[in-house]
C-alpha cells in the first residue's frame, strides 16, 4: 500500500507541467489515505491482457474489465482511452483523488490504481448486478 | 453469452418497486454524502442510471467520478458551459 497523495504526484509530475491544470484538484491532493498500486503484468494477468472476453462495459473514459487478483479478488478494471492527453490524466487524477477520500457504502470503492508508462487503470471492486440503465433498457 | 442471457432475464423482469425505492434512496445517500458530509464537497456532475451500479442486493453505488468537481464555499457561480455525457 502505498500513499495515495505520493502515487498521484509522482505521476503528474512526469505527465503535467501546467500548474493551472491542477489547480481544481489543489485541495484534494492532502489525503492520506491509501490505494494500492497495480502493475501492468499483475492486471494484464488479472484480465487475460484485457481480452474481450472479460469487458464489462465502455464508456466516455475507457474501458471496464472483469479481472480477478491472485488472491481470488474479483474486481473491476478500468482502463483510461490510449490515447493518454492532458484532459484524460485530468479524468483520471479527478477520479483517483476523490475515491481515494470518499467511502460511502453507496460510492464505488477504488482498491488501486496502475501508472506504468502511458496506461491509466483504476482497480474497483466489482459490482455484480450491472447498472440501472441495464435493468431498465437491457443493455 | 451469460450477458446476453442477463440481458434478457433483465427485460423480462425488470426492477420491482422496492428495488427501485432502494436504489432511489441509496443513490440520494450517496450523492447526499459527496454534497454535504465529505471534505471536500463534491459535485458529480455525470450522474445518470449508467453510472449507478447495483450490488446483488440492489444496493446502489455512484460510479464515474470523472467529470466531478469540488463544491466551492459560498460560490453562486453562473454555470457557462453544460457537462456531463450521453445517457
Amino acid at each position: 500500500m502505498i500513499d495515495c497523495f505520493a502515487a498521484m504526484e509522482s505521476m503528474l509530475s512526469s505527465r503535467i507541467t501546467s500548474s493551472s491544470s491542477m489547480s481544481h484538484t489543489s485541495n484534494l491532493t492532502t489525503s492520506a489515505l491509501s490505494v494500492k498500486t497495480f502493475s501492468l503484468s499483475e492486471l494484464e494477468k488479472a484480465t487475460d491482457k484485457f481480452s474481450s472476453q472479460r469487458l464489462l462495459g465502455e464508456g466516455g473514459f475507457g474501458r471496464v474489465y472483469h479481472g480477478r487478483l491472485d488472491d481470488g479478488t474479483d474486481v473491476a478494471v478500468k482502463q483510461l482511452r490510449r490515447e493518454i492527453h492532458q484532459s484524460g490524466d485530468r479524468e483520471f487524477t479527478v477520479e483517483v483523488e476523490m475515491l481515494c477520500r470518499f467511502h460511502h457504502r453507496n460510492l464505488v470503492k477504488l482498491i488501486g490504481i496502475c501508472t506504468e508508462g502511458h496506461k491509466r487503470c483504476m482497480v474497483y471492486e466489482l459490482i455484480r448486478n450491472g447498472s440501472v440503465e441495464s435493468h431498465l433498457h437491457g443493455k | 453469452m451469460l450477458f446476453f442471457l442477463a440481458g434478457v432475464d433483465r427485460i423480462n423482469h425488470p426492477l420491482d418497486w422496492e428495488a427501485r425505492k432502494k436504489i432511489a434512496l441509496g443513490a440520494a445517500r450517496g450523492l447526499a454524502y459527496l454534497h454535504e458530509d465529505s471534505n471536500p464537497r463534491v459535485i458529480h456532475r455525470d450522474f445518470k442510471a449508467s453510472n449507478v451500479l447495483l450490488e446483488d442486493d440492489f444496493t446502489p453505488k455512484v460510479s464515474d467520478f470523472g467529470l466531478a468537481r469540488e463544491a466551492t464555499e459560498g460560490s453562486h457561480s453562473i454555470p457557462t458551459r453544460v457537462v456531463g455525457t450521453f445517457g
